[in-house]
């Protein structure tokens, strides 16, 4: 057919389509149902959307306002501009908090990047011991932070089990302050976050590593790779761009980290509030009665702005690296 | 006709917002004619103590046949938050139940009534001590009666005589001073540093402390300034600094909160701790052994007075549509005959006029332990007081006040930087 009789054709096509079908039964019931088929969609989507709207963007943009008020809870306040933020450089409590979450950050998220992606490849495989080990790895993310509170606090009190097993074994005289020092309690919490993180993005990392096509380990082992080398150039490339979101979740989480040190120190933030992190601050000072709902949201303000900072950072050094 | 999906679609769409906008009313109403007022506890109705508000709610009703009590009961934990919420969306019940740290924050936010202007004659119910710790003023507090004195709480000095004996201490010769408090850590120190044996950890979460020991007052009479940190005060906290440093008091001491300083001294790593007059039933079962060298004294002080009194208080809220008939019942709650027999299960004391004359408190067997307890909180309580003031709460300055003495402890300042560090942190909170 030629280019002129196929458009020719095809004008015919449309013209057909465009007449009028004759009016009966049938084009009633077929409006009827078009009008179900545009309304189920929005009805279907209606609760997240209130739950979304609700809680997250309403209360967000409320956060938003409160950080330029001196409100309390139970008192609106006032407009301060940018009072809270100013007061906050200078209150002890939010730079110790700030030291501490960007510590947190240094020092958790690199061994959360590599240490679980390790444990996946070491753990990959159908055998009945790897399932085995998979399940113990993965066992802490489902215990309870009460419970992982306990395990640990019994483990690192100054008369606890290590203490006293490094003491029977005369290595040391005194007992380590895991729990009763600035430092101590910091690493120890950073310890536990990782404990707890290692089964968790280690399943993620095992979902990744199913879809790096098996022929090149085929051809890196022809090639002469050993195990290492065969992680390094294939695994590690082949995981890249998952390895970038665990970068992103756990940097989120480090920055924001609360449960760990609330455990481990029954919620008072270390020996003098020196473990203070920004969660925590936020949570002194926006709960109870006499929640200054203002001065909190300005933190919380402070964290997201941080922690987007750090997110964009991370997505212009993998862009970077990609090219 | 809309199939099924469409169908559950917007049913689950409409009972959500149903959901939602029925979120539950726990203030005040009219329930078919008659006055419904809410009462809200906390962590009392279980099987120990629902029998008794049961019974003491249909006694009310049957004399005010108008009158529908509907009683409340939320868990300790998240407490302060509960009714935090409560008050912020204007659902505050008619009765609140709390301590005064809590009822200072909702008067001060203006949620509860003045009861001395809504029922002046009430003051007279009450002992003055009690009065007094319900009566609040300064930053934005017309000075009133935010609220109705219930029971009061306080304890004896728990001490472990087998480890008194091991460290060369006389178990017969129970310390009662800060002198004898603090010659006591030194014996311990000499005679036991390397068991694992401390004395206590009572400072660090007693400001009653300071003012056992001879600090002048807490704050001004206006409530508009810390005074804590007067010489007496600064004095106190060396001598616990030093004992901190000799080894008599343990690391744990830095941030420890009183469930903690009970597990220690469960352990057997303290030899003292102060508790309160029901703990001697908590020894008796959770650590039987313990139990058995168990000795009690007054806490320590060198005025023999109390100064950890604490009160519970029944709050009236100010958006009460009956809050005549609130007072009227949370006096009712609080009267002599009725605190007495609720003292008499939970091994607390009355604050109304009279309760303390009860034929129950003055035939307390004192052959157990339990009794002894009893007795020497009773005495405590005839003449003790409640140092912390009620606007000295967790965040406003008694959390920093412990963190404060955590670092003179670990040497990072000194006694006198963390007293006036903790004042100031404490009367900027007030300003606020």
């Amino acid at each position: 057919m030629s280019n002129a009789a196929f458009a020719a054709d095809r004008s015919e096509a449309i013209k057909a389509s465009d007449r009028p079908e004759p009016m009966n039964r049938t084009h009633h019931k077929k409006q009827d149902r078009s009008f179900g088929t545009i309304i189920a969609p929005y009805l279907f989507v209606l609760p997240a959307f209130v739950i979304v709207f609700v809680f997250i963007v309403l209360a967000a943009l409320n956060t938003f306002r409160l950080a330029f008020t001196n409100s309390t809870l139970l008192r609106p306040g006032k407009f301060v501009g940018f009072d809270n933020f100013i007061k906050l450089f200078h209150d002890e409590y939010f730079l110790t908090a700030l030291l501490n979450s960007t510590l947190y950050v240094i020092c958790v998220v690199p061994f959360m990047v590599i240490l679980p992606l390790i444990l996946a490849y070491l753990v990959r495989g159908n055998s009945r011991i790897m399932g085995f080990f998979r399940t113990s790895f993965y066992m802490p993310v489902v215990m309870s932070a009460v419970v992982v509170g306990m395990i640990w606090t019994n483990l690192l009190d100054s008369a606890g089990l290590v203490n006293s097993m490094l003491k029977a074994m005369k290595i040391i005289s005194k007992p380590i302050p895991f729990l009763t020092d600035r430092w101590g309690v910091l690493f120890s919490s950073m310890f536990v976050t990782i404990w707890l993180g290692l089964g968790y993005y280690m399943v993620i990392y095992l979902t990744a590593l199913a879809n790096i096509d098996e022929s090149l380990y085929e051809a890196a082992s022809l090639d002469g790779a050993g195990p290492v080398r065969q992680f390094l150039y294939v695994t590690m490339p082949g995981v890249r761009s998952t390895m970038m979101l665990i970068m992103m979740l756990s940097t989120i989480a480090a920055f924001r980290v609360f449960n760990e040190i609330y455990v481990l120190t029954n919620g008072s933030a270390g020996p003098g509030g020196m473990d203070m992190t920004m969660s925590m601050l936020i949570k002194r000072e926006g709960t109870g009665i006499q929640a200054r709902t203002g001065y909190a949201s300005a933190i919380s303000i402070v964290v997201l702005v941080i922690v987007g900072t750090m997110l964009i950072i991370q997505q212009i050094v993998q862009k970077r690296g990609e090219d | 006709m809309f199939s099924m999906k469409k169908t559950v679609a917007i049913l689950g769409a409409g009972a959500m917002l149903v959901s939602v906008a029925a979120c539950g009313n726990t203030n005040s109403s009219d329930n078919g004619g008659k006055k419904e007022i809410s009462f809200q506890t906390w962590n009392l109705k279980n099987d120990k103590y629902t029998p008794y508000f049961e019974e003491l709610i249909k006694a009310y009703e049957k004399d005010h046949p108008d009158v529908t009590i509907k009683w409340l009961d939320a868990p300790s934990d998240g407490y302060e938050d509960k009714l935090s919420s409560q008050a912020a969306s204007g659902q505050l019940p008619d009765i609140v139940d709390g301590g005064n740290s809590i009822l200072y924050g909702l008067a001060k936010a203006g949620a509860l009534l003045d009861v001395s202007k809504e029922a002046p004659d009430a003051q007279d119910d009450y002992y003055e001590g009690a009065w007094e710790a319900v009566t609040m003023q300064g930053n934005g507090i017309e000075k009133g009666a935010y609220g109705l004195p219930w029971y009061v709480n306080d304890g004896p000095t728990y001490w472990n005589t087998e480890l008194m004996s091991e460290c060369g201490l006389d178990p017969n010769n129970i310390p009662t001073t800060w002198d004898e408090y603090f010659a006591a850590g030194d014996a311990i120190v000499k005679n036991c540093k390397d068991k694992g044996i401390y004395l206590g950890i009572t400072m660090g979460y007693n400001a009653e402390d300071l003012l056992t020991a001879g600090v002048k007052s807490f704050m001004n009479s206006d409530h508009s300034k810390y005074t804590f940190n007067d010489e007496a005060g600064v004095k106190q906290l060396t001598r616990f600094v030093d004992l901190y440093k000799a080894g008599g008091i343990p690391p744990e001491a830095l941030d420890s909160s009183w469930s903690q300083a009970a597990d220690l001294f469960q352990r057997g790593n303290l030899v003292a701790m102060a508790g309160s007059a029901y703990s001697a039933a908590g020894f008796k079962q959770n650590a039987p052994d313990l139990y058995d060298h168990l000795a009690v004294g007054p806490r320590i002080s060198d005025d023999g007075r109390s100064a950890s009194l604490a009160y519970e208080m029944l709050g009236i809220s100010a958006q009460s549509k009956h809050p005549d008939v609130a007072i009227d019942f949370a006096r009712f709650v609080t009267n002599a005959e009725n605190q007495v027999a609720f003292d008499k299960q939970a091994s607390v004391f009355p604050s109304a006029k009279g309760g303390l004359e009860d034929e129950y408190f003055s035939n307390i067997d004192e052959s157990t332990l339990e009794g002894k307890a009893l007795k020497i909180t009773l005495d405590q309580v005839k003449n003790g007081y409640g140092s912390r003031p009620a606007e000295f709460t967790d965040n406003n300055g008694y959390k920093n006040f412990q963190q404060q003495i955590a670092l003179a402890m670990q040497g990072k300042q000194t006694p006198k930087e963390a007293l006036d560090k903790s004042v100031e942190f404490a009367n900027e909170k007030l300003a606020q």
